[in-house]
């Protein structure tokens, strides 16, 4: 990631420090991009099996100019779909620095939130590896329990939750002794 | 009887393929927004573009070779009534 771009996106104090940058698992978007994969291959099954069983509709001098249209506007939608989901993916990011936690999250198309979170109001903390495809890769989720407005941050599907849970204690810890020293 | 050219398909068409650039346009509005300084946001937007133009060449090249000034005719169902 840019690291200009980035400290100018989270507004960077003086004295902090970005410590980690935390994306979804990459195998996220790869199941993701293999759901799309299904989705590029349904027209092609649906040739052969009108080729095959309904051949008049291929021949016809209404229908098959109206399936080629549709067909053309199917593959545009699927892929622009397929490029948002991805972006989806790339502009959700949690950003750990020595005082904050800022979550990054591209809510669709039209919508991105930012959050932020002081490491001093980090109350506990909570990973969970569930499900097969996540125990066999090792990504999960880290539930973050604070004394601020938001109650809990969520960080979702990352890759080694149970090590990136320590690290954000750690660093909350850290963050305590600093503010208590003030 | 209804007669009507077949590039009346053309119409919804051209409005559907409308909203998705602008979808497109969006998404890109996106990438360059907050990825200003990424080399996979590059990469991604090229491939992005690429593939949009093979849908775009394909499509021109499937839908090019109709008659689209071909007259087409719809015979409507006789509704007889009775008095």
């Amino acid at each position: 990631m840019g690291i200009t771009h980035l400290k100018q996106l989270i507004s960077q104090k003086g004295y902090e420090k970005i410590k980690h940058v935390v994306r979804r698992d990459k195998l996220v978007l790869i199941f993701q991009l293999f759901y799309f994969l299904l989705l590029f291959l349904i027209p092609v099954v649906l040739y052969f099996l009108f080729k095959n069983y309904l051949p008049a509709i291929l021949a016809h001098n209404i229908w098959h100019p109206a399936v080629l249209l549709g067909i053309s506007v199917y593959y545009s939608a699927v892929w622009v779909f397929l490029f948002a989901a991805f972006l989806d993916y790339y502009l959700d990011t949690w950003i750990i620095t020595n005082d904050r936690l800022l979550n990054i999250e591209q809510e669709g198309v039209f919508a991105r939130t930012i959050s932020e979170l002081d490491l001093y109001r980090i109350q506990d903390a909570t990973s969970e590896i569930k499900g097969i495809f996540p125990s066999l890769f090792g990504y999960g989720s880290v539930y973050i329990q604070t004394a601020g407005e938001k109650a809990r941050f969520v960080l979702e599907q990352v890759p080694n939750p149970h090590e990136l849970r320590k690290k954000i204690m750690d660093l909350a810890e850290e963050d305590r002794k600093f503010h208590n020293k003030k | 009887m209804i007669s009507f050219p077949l590039s009346v398909l053309l119409i919804p068409y051209a409005g559907i393929i409308a909203i998705i650039l602008f979808f497109v346009f969006i998404n890109i509005k996106n990438l360059a927004r907050y990825r200003a300084e990424d080399v996979i946001s590059f990469i991604a937007l090229l491939i992005f573009l690429i593939g949009l133009f093979v849908v775009g060449y394909f499509s021109y090249q499937y839908l090019s070779p109709i008659n689209w000034t071909e007259s087409i005719s719809i015979t409507l169902p006789s509704i007889k009534v009775g008095i």
